[in-house]
């Protein structure tokens, strides 16, 4: 947290190296969050390249973080969502298991073993159960490592709300996934 | 039961598993999805870890299910994950910094030719080519500067130029990068010089490059059978007859042996260098290894108020602060130097000396090895 804190205020003073740190720190992760939200790996890439260079230019009016990430990924929250307003074109959410869908096409083929293809589709069903909402608390949760504190300012919502959310998410997955592939799991265990 | 399980396993590592197993029995699928070393074990990338989480599984029936679903749930989460490659980064951050360089510039603002360090977009490259290898490409050639260390193939219209003054030379490139030609050096480029998305020049002799950066358009160099990759960067790069050295001092460089570059499949001989790194390439052997510069230099500046001075601090703070200020990795056991902890004020002593200060003071030794720095130590009491 205070390396973040040092981090932040080098970078605020116009230092190049902190900021180049920064970017190569953060992207992947930015990536990450955003491909769950759009599959245009351009556009994405020029949300992101908006994001650091907007932060460039207003380093000097900007408030003391000691948490970069969460911060970044709010941020890019917000521009997303108005990208997605702004072009129909672009998915959400709601569309990401279709699209990784017609990836796998491609990607089965080179499956050898039958069961693991098997597993993918089902636990594509099991997926799809949950909602964007869900499948996005459940990233942040898990995939970033976000505190509920933190994840209750990226989504803009309270902390019981989170914790709501994501027992939710949890309940949900686990029950579809009982019912399911009851024999299946001991299959693989063994 | 938990005793006859764990009647075959080491003594050691069975202390260790009887408090994480209690501490286990109570997972929930949060847990286990937040448990870094299952995570790992999951996506394996950690063997050593493996025997313990199945003995779990053997110990507490009913964690199977839960410990199936966060298996599931992490594989498919990896499946879906976007990669991005070490280049798609590296282009995207280059193209960032680029917007944000552009938006700094005064406009009409010329860069001065010293002024280097501010101006990120600049690559400075040193050549130097021992006088044996002038000897050797000639006869070869069988004309004076006629081969470089390496041509192309094709017959693009090259041009080529030659310092035969007694003072440095600049000298434009199309692209607008800036060469800094010393006596005797040689250059050559094609006229028309960004060619198949690259930027290309062959070398001999001794060269400083201040290179523009240009994240579509990569800039090469070809020296005596090595090709150093310009990530946008500064660095230096020295030849003899035998070896190519290569040193980095901010940013990144990419370097790879001539012979492998068009075999994409030998791209795992590529070797990334970091600040203070070193890249030592041999001709007669084609084998690149890695280490640490002489002298490396401060990435950063120590902490203002509290530099290098340390009032019994434990070693671990001393390796740390010497790791963020120099760049360079430092590998030690900290269990075994657990207990040591340190007196010790430096300020401006060279990286090595620094090494020595410490290494001594804990009657420790270090090595360098691969681009790192290994300590090995008995411990303190």
């Amino acid at each position: 947290m205070e390396q973040d804190l040092e981090r932040w205020k080098r970078f605020k003073h116009g230092d190049p190296a902190a900021f180049e740190d920064m970017i190569r720190g953060e992207f992947r992760a930015l990536f990450e969050y955003g491909s769950r939200f759009i599959h245009d790996r351009d556009a994405l890439n020029d949300c992101i390249h908006d994001l650091f260079a907007s932060l460039w230019d207003r380093r000097r009016f900007l408030a003391d973080t000691d948490r970069i990430r969460p911060y970044l990924i709010k941020s890019l929250r917000n521009r997303l969502l108005k990208e997605i307003e702004r072009r129909h074109a672009l998915t959400t959410f709601e569309t990401w298991h279709e699209n990784a869908n017609a990836e796998e096409d491609t990607e089965t083929r080179l499956i050898s073993s039958e069961s693991e293809a098997r597993r993918k589709q089902r636990i594509g069903t099991v997926l799809h159960t949950l909602t964007p909402r869900q499948r996005e608390i459940i990233h942040l949760k898990f995939f970033e490592d976000l505190s509920h504190e933190q994840i209750a300012e990226v989504l803009e919502i309270s902390r019981p709300a989170v914790a709501n959310l994501l027992s939710q998410a949890l309940r949900l997955f686990r029950a579809k996934w009982q019912t399911i592939l009851p024999s299946f799991l001991f299959a693989l265990l063994y | 039961m938990m005793i006859q399980a764990f009647a075959d396993y080491p003594p050691s590592k069975r202390t260790k598993w009887c408090f994480n197993m209690k501490y286990y029995k109570d997972y929930d699928l949060e847990d286990f999805l937040q448990d870094d070393s299952f995570r790992s074990w999951v996506s394996g990338t950690a063997d050593a870890t493996a025997d313990l989480w199945e003995e779990i599984v053997r110990l507490y029936p009913d964690k199977k299910v839960i410990m199936q679903q966060a298996r599931e749930l992490i594989l498919t989460w990896q499946e879906h994950s976007a990669i991005v490659t070490d280049q798609q980064l590296e282009d995207q951050v280059q193209r960032i910094l680029h917007t944000t360089q552009a938006a700094t510039e005064e406009p009409g603002q010329r860069l001065a030719w010293r002024n280097w360090l501010s101006v990120a977009a600049m690559v400075t490259l040193l050549v130097a080519l021992g006088g044996a290898f002038f000897w050797k490409s000639e006869q070869q050639a069988g004309k004076p500067g006629g081969q470089v260390a390496y041509m192309p193939e094709a017959t693009a219209a090259m041009k080529e130029v030659v310092n035969t003054s007694a003072r440095q030379m600049r000298i434009g490139l199309p692209d607008g990068s800036r060469v800094s030609l010393a006596p005797k050096g040689r250059i050559s480029y094609a006229n028309d010089f960004i060619n198949h998305k690259k930027r290309e020049v062959y070398l001999s002799g001794e060269a400083f490059f201040d290179v523009t950066k240009d994240p579509q358009n990569p800039f090469f160099v070809y020296a005596n059978g090595l090709v150093t990759r310009v990530l946008g960067t500064s660095f230096l790069v020295k030849t003899s007859d035998t070896n190519v050295e290569v040193q980095v001092h901010s940013g990144r460089v990419s370097v790879l042996p001539l012979k492998d570059i068009e075999h994409p499949s030998e791209r795992s001989n590529e070797l990334l260098l970091t600040p203070n790194q070193q890249a030592v390439f041999s001709v007669k052997d084609n084998v690149i290894s890695k280490t640490i510069t002489n002298m490396p230099l401060e990435l950063i500046k120590p902490d203002a108020e509290a530099g290098f001075v340390f009032e019994n601090q434990p070693v671990s703070k001393v390796f740390s602060a010497l790791e963020k200020v120099y760049g360079i990795p430092i590998v030690y056991d900290a269990a075994v130097m657990e207990q040591c902890s340190l007196r010790v004020e430096l300020s401006n002593e060279p990286f090595f000396t620094k090494l020595d200060i410490i290494t001594q003071t804990l009657g420790a030794a270090y090595r360098v090895s691969d681009g790192q720095v290994v300590i090995s130590s008995e411990g303190c009491r």
